[in-house]
């Protein structure tokens, strides 16, 4: 049952993504991203992570495709996509990316990890909190900061200049 | 259901992702490629933090934090993007050659 899920779930994720890349029009690549995000939500789910699948869909799909949707609406250039690069770099691009690609593949499976055999834990939100406040406080901390610099250094490039 | 088929599902989505950010000319497109690469290292964590020490979840909180850094890079991008479309114009890669001397 659960293999069947993976595998559902593993080929949505692909296609999206092949669509994503390979599309010609930007506005549908943006949706296509959106399912992609949601196969992946569905997927943490299958590793018993629903904290973070649930954050996946608040934050990527509510948050940064709606923000990357803004972007592709302002900028307007759906249309007319001349994006096709050469054809040689295209060809060496697929061959460097598969063979990269193959290698990892091949190192992730020949490697013997040490799978443990104890049950995941149900309810992870409490256990996410309390580490977020005790063993993970200071990164908690200091990405909050970060979001904060992020924040005001998009607002401070994207207002433009000239307004005083 | 064995670890190296998430291993393996999160490599191949790295390198698709990995082929969006090498090949396409528009910038909003490399951006959507880079949240597929960000997303298959998150998968990976999630799947490592499942099989190999179920009760720590510090890959689950280490996916949380690339999240929150995902959000911050995408929100960062897309201003730079709509700066440079305000001078420019275009968001055609090649013409993005003001550094080149």
């Amino acid at each position: 049952m659960s293999l069947a899920l993976f595998i559902i779930l593993g080929f949505c994720a692909v296609v999206s993504a092949l669509f994503v890349v390979v599309g010609r029009n930007l506005f549908h690549s943006a949706m296509t991203l959106g399912a992609f995000l949601l196969s992946v939500s569905g997927l943490y789910f299958l590793l018993d992570a629903d904290l973070v699948g649930i954050m996946q869909v608040f934050v990527y799909i509510g948050g940064v495709m709606v923000v990357l949707l803004f972007g592709i609406m302002l900028t307007s250039q759906i249309a007319n996509m001349r994006q096709v690069s050469g054809l040689q770099q295209r060809l060496s691009s697929d061959l460097a990316v598969a063979v990269l690609t193959a290698f990892i593949a091949a190192i992730l499976i020949e490697s013997n990890f040490t799978v443990s055999s104890s049950a995941p834990v149900k309810n992870t939100l409490p256990l996410i909190g309390k580490l977020f406040m005790t063993n993970y406080v200071l990164p908690f901390e200091v990405i909050s900061v970060l979001l904060l610099a992020a924040l005001i250094g998009a607002i401070v490039i994207a207002r433009g200049e000239g307004r005083g | 259901m064995p670890l190296s088929y998430y291993l393996v599902l999160s490599a191949l989505l790295f390198g698709i992702g990995l082929l969006g950010v090498l090949l396409r000319k528009n910038v909003v497109a490399i951006l959507l490629s880079i949240e597929i690469m960000l997303n298959a290292c998150n998968l990976n964590l999630v799947a490592f933090s499942r099989y190999i020490a179920p009760s720590d979840l510090s890959g689950q909180i280490f996916a949380i934090f690339v999240m929150a850094i995902a959000a911050a890079e995408a929100a960062v991008g897309l201003a730079l993007v709509l700066s440079i479309y305000r001078n420019m114009c275009s968001i055609d890669l090649d013409s993005f050659n003001i550094f080149k001397w």
